[in-house]
């Protein structure tokens, strides 16, 4: 075990690693202004720091520094604190430096981003230099407290190339910043700015350390509402201030090495009807079903109805049932839950929701209040009256939700609608979870009771890529954590965003390629996902822009999935721990659906299998190693080795996969047979392995229930083997890889 | 005969009626659009187009038909040919620019914009342009849009402040006075009246400046904009006018010791030392100078070399004892005004800790002294001096000078030296005092270990530390040195050809790190042919390190056509097949054919069939000819296409008759799926006119074979077999034709030795063994007459 540890380590370099035994860390500590921000999701950190962070491996935890500070021994699992303030205010500079000291003593990371957000108390006055500088100094900091402007005169130097100017370069006007310098020799400054006679003056603006790092405001990012642009490589910034060159990745975005596809439906617009000629008179989502659904039996999809829509005592009708029986009938056809009224603004919903209040300024003059009347006698005279002073903002939505036939209830909303699919399904089948509505910024209610319902759950994030959203801080993250709850993002924006919610550029969806192709390279970071309504099938133009954006996913090489099936995998990348056995290997925990780990900057690194276990492939893709995980394995070890960086795929001693269309699981290897493994997924199964040997191999095909089948394909001198198995694959198949002849 | 002619007439009538009333084109398509009968519409203005009719009538209605459809590609064409015909049609250039921003096309939306602006100049056209500027670069266009809206048009405040910032940042002070005079700047805000007193303090006119600072104080005053202003007008030099400032506001700042302080300083600055000394001993008296301010005002004035105001100070005000920093500071500052006997005081009043530890200082200092009465200064003890910085700096000092050498008693020189190489090979030091370190041993001398220190801090940051290094590199090696050259090439000021020559000169001597770095500057705008970019990827590892990847990608990026092919095959060579699929993004397939011969091969890397395939549909309609449509064949057959792989070929040979490559391919293809007749066509026809390799020459045989045409068989065999024998090795493939041949030609005992050798080297192969075996048997059984 010792010549091991000896001969992996040099793979790893000089960096430290973990004691075996150790559970890495991979939480980062949020420190937020709640009284600016009272959601999370409104944050700069999670609206731009977040996705890079989980594309390091790191979840973040939000904590409001308007509340007590954690216990500093508590703080398990924390690899760093992350502060990203707009404004320099704190309730108590002096204890909570005295905080951040104790926490940076443990050996945890500090990164400030921004503001340094103690240069006042809550009553204004100001902190001193003294404690400014005891607050910068574990970082090899120290500042005069001189804020540097204007800035005209000022000139940027020592750009570290990789690090700044990421998206946009440095032009404009320039903010002041602070003047500070670094203190340690051991401070790398990537940014600094230099003025005065000959540049005898400078200041460093972004600059990282062993411990952490700081970047100005002003400095690391554009924010603000309609424009994001990042100016710091946030991936290296937090690269190196994470430290987290050793931290296996938790991958949410690949399976079986290629990448996740999975499409889902919101079914808004399922009675509209369509203006397709040669649909005339049909519902939309009749179009949808003939032109994007059953042409495409090879390519899953989830798709959601409103339970107001479809329940005659609302607003449903026969052919709108009958259509949604027709679609859950497919066996490519997820069954999803929209809610039952599709809440727009869901804060309206919240603690303080009046429903008298709703009833009285958004129902009351349309016919089915007479629902409401039911319950409430005294009408809408009884609800309080508006607060004409506190509505100065015009609100975002016409009304709260969709259709306000009755009180607003959760339960109803998600367990109701639930039960009012159910009826529609085929035998066997069931609602898998659920599709959130409007702005998609959920109570935590909402999300617990989801979850009391075994529904995984699924949108907002709103992830666009391109041309009109230039920057990666329009990327998501995974989803977000609140309270004990999780909510899963979407991994794209649908047809709304590009159509100008749906008033005009009808075509604009076509346009989703470039945020596919941007998430993909040069880094992975989401799956591919077509994410839609129903009323793209009322126009034309929508139609054929879905269309196209199903025949490029149909054309990639992909590993589609069903959308729960996704929200199971993304749920795993929070549970995931990852146990440290060695200079590199680890064991995975609690990994959920999760089946995929990668490692960057791996080019020179490879799979060792013969001290691994549970591991069915790697794929060596963008510099990045891509390990696949047997999904039958309950906890398995992953080890590396060297691998020639020169040679494209690592050689073993036994098979393994490189990429497929299918889930691999239960990969063993029986006396008389090279391999063998289960497989499962949508549309033809193929699949690419590589051999010890080239030459001729037989691949056997069986499913219960007696059904075989048997192909041949060949190994080149590459001992690449690929082949496709052209069965139905929704339900499991049997493979055996075993070496036959032939040479020519 | 009458009634045959009335009845004659009126049929006639009745038709000259019915055409009439037939709707005419134009009508019938305006039919079908008001009735929604979209695609028949379409088709109506289409044909209308193929006729050659680009009328407005005709373009614009076709173009919303195609919007109405989704195909936002065809209707962007169609405008593009109807503004190429109409290249000053503003009406037409709005629509088209508009379209490139619905199809996300954003260069050519501004590429068309700016063709817009330059014909019809207006303000509208201008902020879409300065909206896609922002969004998409380039800064110098947005900010020239600017500067047209401020002096045009009368921008908002935003749009003013940010082209006065830009001419101030270049050095233009009064022309970006000038436009924050422009009512555009209605927000006077401190940003904006501290800019604007500071570009007056750039032109000279210091009292303006002094002005308006007072006139926004007036009336935003609060303590924090009035030190701001201060200090911009103090950090310029103008201490004086930040007096007169200040004095503006006397009774305000009673209460702030932070602004008290700043006026002190700026009373020192402007030597009205009394006052400054007064206001400090109040302050220090009311309890609001903190230790930590006292200290930092003495060292600016130290710095400042303001001797007389810090000694005086030192003496007259201090609420608590001096850092030894600081002391040590006032005793230098005491030398170097000649006034040593103010340290006697100070040392009593403050403890001789600095001096203690800084024995060389003492001496100085206590032979100044008229009486080293209680003062005790240990001028000869040196314990401990490698480990004080200080005493290692006045130690060097002391080298360094020309009388040092009369002292005795003091380390010498070299192990001053070692014991300051030490000290930087600890790491612990600051900035700054890596900063004295390195001068100190510049001073002393010291060469190779120096320039070892020196390095990275010279080529990162320059400046000083790239003097010192420069002036090393010339006492050790002299002005020839080759390591001084080097720095020098990598110094902005040295000429193109001489970095270039001293790249070419460390490839020789395997510094290809240093060379790549020459080269990647003068590589940066050279087109990807030139000599130097082709060096410079020729240090490169395969495949590229993502660095270096993306600096192709950005050179990719940044040209078109040919050059952007040229781009893209060393993308390619590097292993970044991905990246080049990425560059050719949406123009499915590139117009250019290079390009898409570029493109065509990634896809090939990538083993990407269906995009291959996609990509090449579309030109596979037309005609093929020639060497680049052999490759696309043979690239085909690699992805395992071969129905497009026969498509070409089968193009190539109609083009071309005469030609002969495609036919052992195609014979391959054949032979694999087993269709003997048609190797036999193919291949034919071949073998009639050329030679065949030993592959071309089996597939015949064999095809022969399973026709019954056994003299063929044998004919083609025996071809085979010598093909073989002329080739210098042989793999399994080969050996295992080699044993059918012999067994076709009834070469029995050979073919028996080649099968079992065959089985002896594929042991292990359980069904390879079976068909060797079964082959075996067969000749044994047979009657080997006629070989089969």
């Amino acid at each position: 075990m010792l010549g091991l540890l000896l001969l992996i380590s040099p793979v790893l370099g000089t960096a430290a690693t973990a004691a075996p035994g150790k559970t890495l860390e991979r939480i980062v500590l949020a420190l937020y202004d709640g009284e600016k921000y009272p959601d999370v999701r409104g944050t700069p950190i999670h609206r731009m720091a977040e996705m890079p962070l989980n594309h390091l491996g790191l979840k973040v935890r939000y904590h409001d520094i308007h509340q007590p500070m954690p216990d500093v021994a508590g703080m398990k699992g924390v690899r760093g604190v992350l502060t990203w303030f707009e404004d320099d205010r704190n309730p108590n500079p002096k204890a909570f430096v005295a905080w951040a000291e104790n926490v940076m003593k443990q050996g945890v990371r500090w990164v400030i981003f921004g503001d340094l957000g103690i240069h006042h108390d809550g009553g204004g006055k100001d902190t001193s230099i003294r404690l400014l500088n005891r607050y910068l100094a574990r970082l090899g900091l120290h500042t005069d407290g001189r804020w540097e402007t204007p800035t005209y005169d000022i000139r940027l130097r020592k750009k570290t190339p990789g690090m700044v100017e990421f998206e946009r370069a440095y032009e404009g006007i320039l903010p002041p910043f602070l003047n500070v310098r670094a203190a340690s020799a051991d401070a790398v400054t990537h940014l600094a700015a230099e003025w005065g006679k000959g540049g005898a003056s400078r200041s460093a603006l972004v600059i990282t350390g062993p411990q952490g790092g700081y970047a100005q405001t002003g400095y690391t990012a554009l924010v603000s509402e309609k424009r994001l642009l990042w100016l710091v490589n946030p991936f290296e910034f937090f690269r190196q201030t994470f430290a987290t060159d050793q931290l296996p990745k938790p991958d949410t975005t690949t399976l079986s090495g290629r990448r996740i596809y999975y499409s889902h439906i919101d079914g808004d617009g399922w009675r509209n009807r369509t203006e397709i000629e040669v649909y005339s008179g049909k519902l939309s989502t009749e179009v949808i079903l003939k032109e994007a659904i059953e042409p495409y039996s090879d390519l899953p999809v989830t798709v959601s109805a409103i339970a107001g829509d479809l329940d005659p005592e609302w607003y449903g009708s026969e052919a709108a049932r009958a259509a949604a029986r027709k679609i859950f009938a497919l066996d490519q056809v997820e069954a999803a839950t929209h809610t039952y009224s599709h809440p727009f603004d869901w804060n309206y919903f919240g603690d303080s929701y009046n429903p008298l209040e709703e009833w009285r300024d958004f129902w009351s003059q349309q016919p089915a209040s007479h629902h409401w009347r039911d319950r409430y006698p005294k009408g809408a005279a009884s609800a309080p009256k508006p607060d004409l002073a506190g509505q100065a903002e015009p609100r975002e939505y016409p009304t709260p939700r969709a259709y306000g036939n009755f009180p607003f209830d959760l339960k109803q909303e998600i367990g109701g609608s639930v039960r009012a699919l159910d009826p529609l399904l085929p035998p066997g089948k069931q609602v898998e979870l659920i599709l959130w509505t409007g702005d998609t910024w959920v109570s935590e209610a909402a999300l617990r009771e989801a979850s009391r319902l075994g529904l995984k759950n699924l949108n907002g994030g709103d992830t666009r890529l391109d041309h009109e959203f230039p920057s990666c801080g329009w990327v998501s993250p995974i989803g977000v954590a609140l309270g004990g709850g999780l909510q899963i993002y979407a991994s794209a924006s649908n047809e709304n965003n590009y159509t100008h919610l749906w008033q005009d550029r009808f075509y604009g969806f076509r346009h989703l390629h470039q945020t596919l192709e941007n998430t993909e390279s040069p880094r992975r970071l989401k799956p591919m996902n077509i994410y839609y309504h129903m009323y793209s099938g009322q126009k034309e133009a929508s139609l054929r822009a879905l269309l196209d954006n199903l025949n490029y996913a149909r054309a990639a090489n992909v590993a589609p999935v069903s959308a729960s099936h996704y929200a199971a995998i993304a749920e795993g990348f929070y549970s995931t721990e990852l146990i440290s056995m060695g200079a590199s290997e680890w064991r995975v925990k609690n990994r959920g659906r999760l089946n995929t780990l990668r490692f960057d900057d791996a080019s020179g690194k490879a799979v060792d299998f013969e001290h691994s276990h549970g591991v069915v492939g790697q794929r060596h893709y963008q510099g990045s190693l891509y390990v696949a995980l047997d999904a039958d394995a309950r906890e398995p070890v992953v080890a590396l080795k060297g691998h020639p960086a020169n040679n494209r795929y690592a050689t073993s001693a036994r098979p393994y996969l490189l990429e497929g269309r299918w889930e691999v699981r239960g990969l063993s290897y029986p006396r008389g047979a090279l391999a063998q493994f289960t497989a499962r997924g949508y549309g033809k199964g193929t699949m690419r392995w590589k051999v010890p040997h080239p030459g001729m191999y037989q691949v056997r095909i069986e499913k219960e229930g007696g059904w075989k089948s048997s192909i041949t394909a060949k190994a080149g001198d590459d001992g690449l083997l690929s082949f496709t198995v052209d069965a139905p694959g929704l339900t499991p198949v049997r493979i055996t890889l075993g070496v036959m002849d032939e040479v020519l | 005969m009458r009634h045959y002619w009335v009845f004659a007439l009126v049929v006639t009538g009745a038709l000259m009626v019915s055409v009439a009333l037939l709707p005419r084109e134009q009508e019938l398509r305006v039919m079908y659009m008001k009735g929604q009968r979209y695609a028949q519409a379409r088709a109506e203005f289409e044909n209308q187009l193929a006729r050659g009719d680009l009328s407005v009538s005709i373009v614009m209605p076709l173009k919303d038909l195609y919007v109405h459809f989704g195909e936002i590609d065809k209707a962007v064409a169609l405008l593009e040919r109807f503004v190429k015909d109409h290249p000053d049609n503003v009406s037409a250039l709005r629509v088209l620019a508009k379209l490139y921003g619905d199809s996300m096309r954003p260069t050519e939306q501004i590429a068309t914009l700016e063709t817009l602006h330059r014909l019809h100049p207006g303000e509208k056209a201008l902020r879409e342009l300065v909206a896609l500027y922002d969004l998409h670069g380039p800064y110098e266009k947005k900010i020239a849009a600017f500067d047209i809206l401020v002096r045009d048009y009368g921008a908002g405040h935003k749009e003013t402040l940010e082209v006065a910032f830009h001419h101030a940042s270049h050095g233009r002070h009064k022309q970006a006075l000038d436009i924050l005079s422009k009512p555009g700047v209605h927000d006077l805000s401190l940003e904006v009246e501290e800019l604007r007193a500071g570009l007056m303090l750039e032109i000279g006119d210091r009292e303006k400046a002094r002005v308006t600072a007072v006139k926004w104080l007036r009336y935003n005053y609060d303590a924090a904009s009035l030190e701001r202003f201060l200090h911009l007008f103090q950090n310029r030099g103008e201490d004086g006018e930040a007096l007169k400032i200040l004095n503006n506001f006397e009774e305000k700042i009673t209460g702030e010791p932070k602004l008290l302080l700043l006026r002190a300083e700026l009373e020192m600055e402007q030597g009205q030392n009394d006052r400054a000394i007064a206001q400090i001993r109040d302050l220090s008296r009311e309890g609001r100078l903190s230790g930590e301010e006292f200290a930092g005002l003495l060292t600016r004035a130290v710095s400042a070399q303001k001797g007389g105001f810090a000694l005086r100070l030192a003496s007259e005000a201090a609420p608590e004892k001096l850092a030894d920093k600081t002391l040590a500071s006032i005793a230098e500052t005491a030398l170097r005004e000649g006034q040593p006997e103010v340290m006697k005081p100070l040392l009593v009043k403050y403890g001789d800790g600095a001096l203690s530890s800084r024995p060389v200082l003492a001496g100085h200092l206590q032979g100044r002294l008229v009486s080293a009465a209680g003062a005790g200064l240990p001028a000869s003890s040196l314990k401990n001096w490698q480990r004080d910085l200080s005493t290692l700096l006045d130690l060097a000092r002391w080298h360094a000078d020309s009388n040092s050498r009369a002292a005795s008693g003091l380390p010498d020189k070299g192990a001053v030296s070692r014991a300051l190489l030490a000290r930087l090979s600890q790491g612990a030091l600051t900035d700054a005092g890596k900063l004295e370190v390195l001068t100190a041993l510049s001073r002393l001398k010291v060469k190779e270990p120096l320039l070892a220190h020196l390095e990275a801090p010279a080529l990162e940051q320059g400046g000083p530390y790239a003097e010192l290094y420069e002036q090393t590199l010339l006492r050790v090696g002299g002005e020839a040195s080759p390591r001084l050259a080097i720095f020098r090439a990598r110094m902005n000021s040295t000429p193109v050809e001489t970095k270039r020559a001293i790249a070419l000169r460390l490839i020789d001597e395997q510094q290809t790190a240093q060379a790549e770095t020459i080269l990647r500057e003068l590589a940066l705008n050279a087109p990807p042919e030139s000599e130097d970019v082709r060096t410079l990827i020729s240090l490169w590892a395969k495949p590229l390190e993502p660095r270096n990847r993306d600096w192709l990608i950005d050179r990719a990026r940044q040209s078109t056509g040919d050059t952007q092919a040229a781009w893209m095959l060393h993308l390619l060579k590097g292993g970044a097949a991905h990246a080049v699929v990425r560059l050719v993004g949406d123009e499915i397939p590139p117009a250019n054919d290079a390009v898409f011969d570029r493109y065509l091969e990634a896809l090939v890397t990538l083993r990407d069939g269906p995009r291959f395939a996609a990509a090449l549909e579309p030109r596979l309609r037309g005609p093929a000819a020639g060497e680049r449509w052999m490759i696309y064949a043979t690239w085909a057959e690699g992805l395992d296409r071969y129905t497009i792989a026969k498509q070409i070929y089968a193009k190539l040979l109609k083009a071309e008759p005469e030609r002969l490559d495609p036919l052992p391919r195609l014979g391959a293809m054949a032979y694999r799926e087993g269709r003997w007749s048609e190797v036999v066509d193919t291949l034919g026809p071949f073998l009639a006119r050329e030679a065949g390799d030993w592959k071309t020459n089996y597939y015949f045989s064999e095809a022969h074979f399973y026709l019954g045409n056994s003299f063929e068989a044998q004919k083609y065999s025996l071809q085979a077999l010598e093909r073989m024998d002329a080739k210098p090795e042989e793999n399994l493939s080969m050996r295992v034709a080699r044993a059918y041949c012999l067994k076709r030609l009834g070469r029995k005992n050979e073919a028996v030795t080649a099968f079992r050798q065959l089985l002896n080297q594929k042991n292990g192969d359980a069904a390879f063994r079976s068909r060797m075996t079964a082959a075996l048997g067969e000749l044994k059984a047979a009657n080997h007459s006629t070989a089969y």
